[in-house]
């Protein structure tokens, strides 16, 4: 088989996955398609959850749904945890916060508005934010306003909340693009509170190369992202 | 010369997306995305890649009885903290930005009659190196290198370092691989600058570190 027969989108993608598809060994072609078709139906998958997610939390701010507002919990609060155990934080600590962050998720519902992106988004910036304030927590931390995601953000307007939407789609299509390696040292990056060094020791490559695939994986975020948007 | 030395890099905008950026650097960073769009957009899409993958993490063991421990709290009515209000406030006749509400300005210092410097502590990361730096008007710092992530806010004046001219908002992030570094104040004004370091230092070889050779350590 050659490049040509296989369908355009999948095409695409192993042309940006870098797979040499003008190679004739039938056996790597072969791989290589299914790993970018079984890559491609997850972030498909991904998508829908993003869009199951956002109908739950519509539940939440309109009727204050509190079976919307569990599969929420089931959802985010083991996800939240695994984030916290990452960064190192002790398990009374992990459970302060996530009871903090969908406490949080419940109290601001109202505020959420699709067009400041998806609902994982939202919960990632409050759960960052009360990452932040535990880390100094001893101090008045009513003194420094830490919800800079809600303050901050710039007024979306009618046309950028259709595109918010849409970069939520192409966020995880952008996430799929890269190649496992860099995935992997992005994820560490996001969610382990632990020097490049320390990364480079876990995955047993120099500390360069960690620094490298990070500052790939980085750089072709945005430059599909900003295309995107 | 280029638009790319006068922002954050984008790793450390995704530092500071996971929360994972010491909270002196942080602080630098979010006084400049106050007064950039353009940084504010490269956030969202690093919140929206952290969200993405958040989503993907294999998920941690938690209590059975924590969603009701939160309906409970929901249900006692407990009020939401709300951030109060920053208030402006200067120093030195400067006005800072409202992200450096509740930091603490230590006396000012001069180093040289045209450089002068004061200690900003941040609530709950006291610990933290970051300095006002006012330089008056022609002076130029001495070449100097890094070590670790230096990250400086312009708020008045300007400077150049030989790559790029800054103006206030502008965000210079210097590191290792960054040497040679000679600031020279250009223009009447005097320049005022917020400045964190990564590296745990000493106040005084912090100083030494930034101003080496004028301070001749």
């Amino acid at each position: 088989m050659t490049a040509a027969v296989v369908e355009s989108p999948t095409l695409d993608l192993a042309g940006v996955l870098g797979l040499s598809l003008g190679r004739r060994d039938t056996a790597i072609e072969a791989k290589g398609r299914t790993r970018v078709r079984a890559r491609d139906e997850e972030a498909t998958a991904s998508i829908a959850r993003a869009e199951e997610l956002a109908a739950w939390m519509d539940a939440v701010a309109r009727n204050q749904d509190r079976d919307a507002f569990a599969r929420l919990h089931r959802h985010f609060a083991p996800k939240l945890a695994a984030w916290m155990a990452r960064a190192g934080m002790s398990q009374a600590h992990i459970e302060d916060i996530v009871q903090d962050c969908m406490v949080a998720v419940w109290r601001k519902a109202p505020l959420y508005d699709t067009a400041h992106g998806g609902v994982s988004t939202w919960i990632f910036a409050i759960a960052r934010n009360l990452r932040v304030d535990h880390s100094r927590r001893k101090a008045n931390r009513e003194m420094l306003p830490l919800n800079d995601w809600d303050d901050m953000d710039d007024q979306p307007d009618g046309e950028s909340r259709l595109l918010a939407a849409e970069s939520e789609t192409q966020v995880r299509r952008a996430l799929e693009r890269l190649p496992q390696e860099q995935k992997q040292v992005l994820i560490e990056a996001y969610f382990a509170d632990k020097p490049q060094s320390s990364i480079a020791q876990g995955l047993g490559v120099p500390l360069g190369t960690v620094k490298s695939r990070l500052r790939l994986a980085l750089a072709k975020l945005r430059a599909l992202l900003e295309d995107a948007q | 010369m280029t638009d790319a030395f006068r922002h954050p890099s984008d790793e450390t905008l995704q530092r500071y997306a996971s929360g994972g950026l010491r909270p002196g650097l942080a602080l630098v960073v979010r006084v400049h995305l106050g007064g950039c769009p353009s940084c504010r957009a490269a956030l969202r899409r690093f919140d929206a890649v952290g969200g993405a993958l958040l989503d993907e993490l294999p998920p941690a063991r938690i209590s059975p009885v924590l969603l009701e421990k939160i309906f409970a709290r929901i249900d006692s009515g407990e009020a939401p903290q709300e951030a109060r209000p920053a208030p402006v406030f200067t120093a030195d006749g400067f006005a800072l930005p409202a992200a450096m509400a509740g930091c603490r300005i230590g006396p000012w210092r001069f180093v040289h009659p045209k450089l002068r410097w004061a200690r900003v502590e941040v609530p709950g990361a006291e610990a933290d190196r970051v300095i006002l730096l006012k330089i008056a008007a022609g002076f130029a710092a001495p070449a100097h290198s890094h070590r670790g992530l230096e990250l400086t806010q312009v708020l008045a004046g300007g400077f150049t370092d030989g790559r790029a001219q800054y103006e206030p908002g502008d965000l210079i992030e210097a590191d290792e691989s960054l040497a040679d570094h000679e600031p020279r104040v250009t223009g009447d004004e005097d320049c005022l600058c917020l400045a964190a370091v990564e590296k745990p230092l000493r106040i005084h070889s912090l100083l030494g570190r930034l101003f080496q050779p004028l301070m001749g350590i």
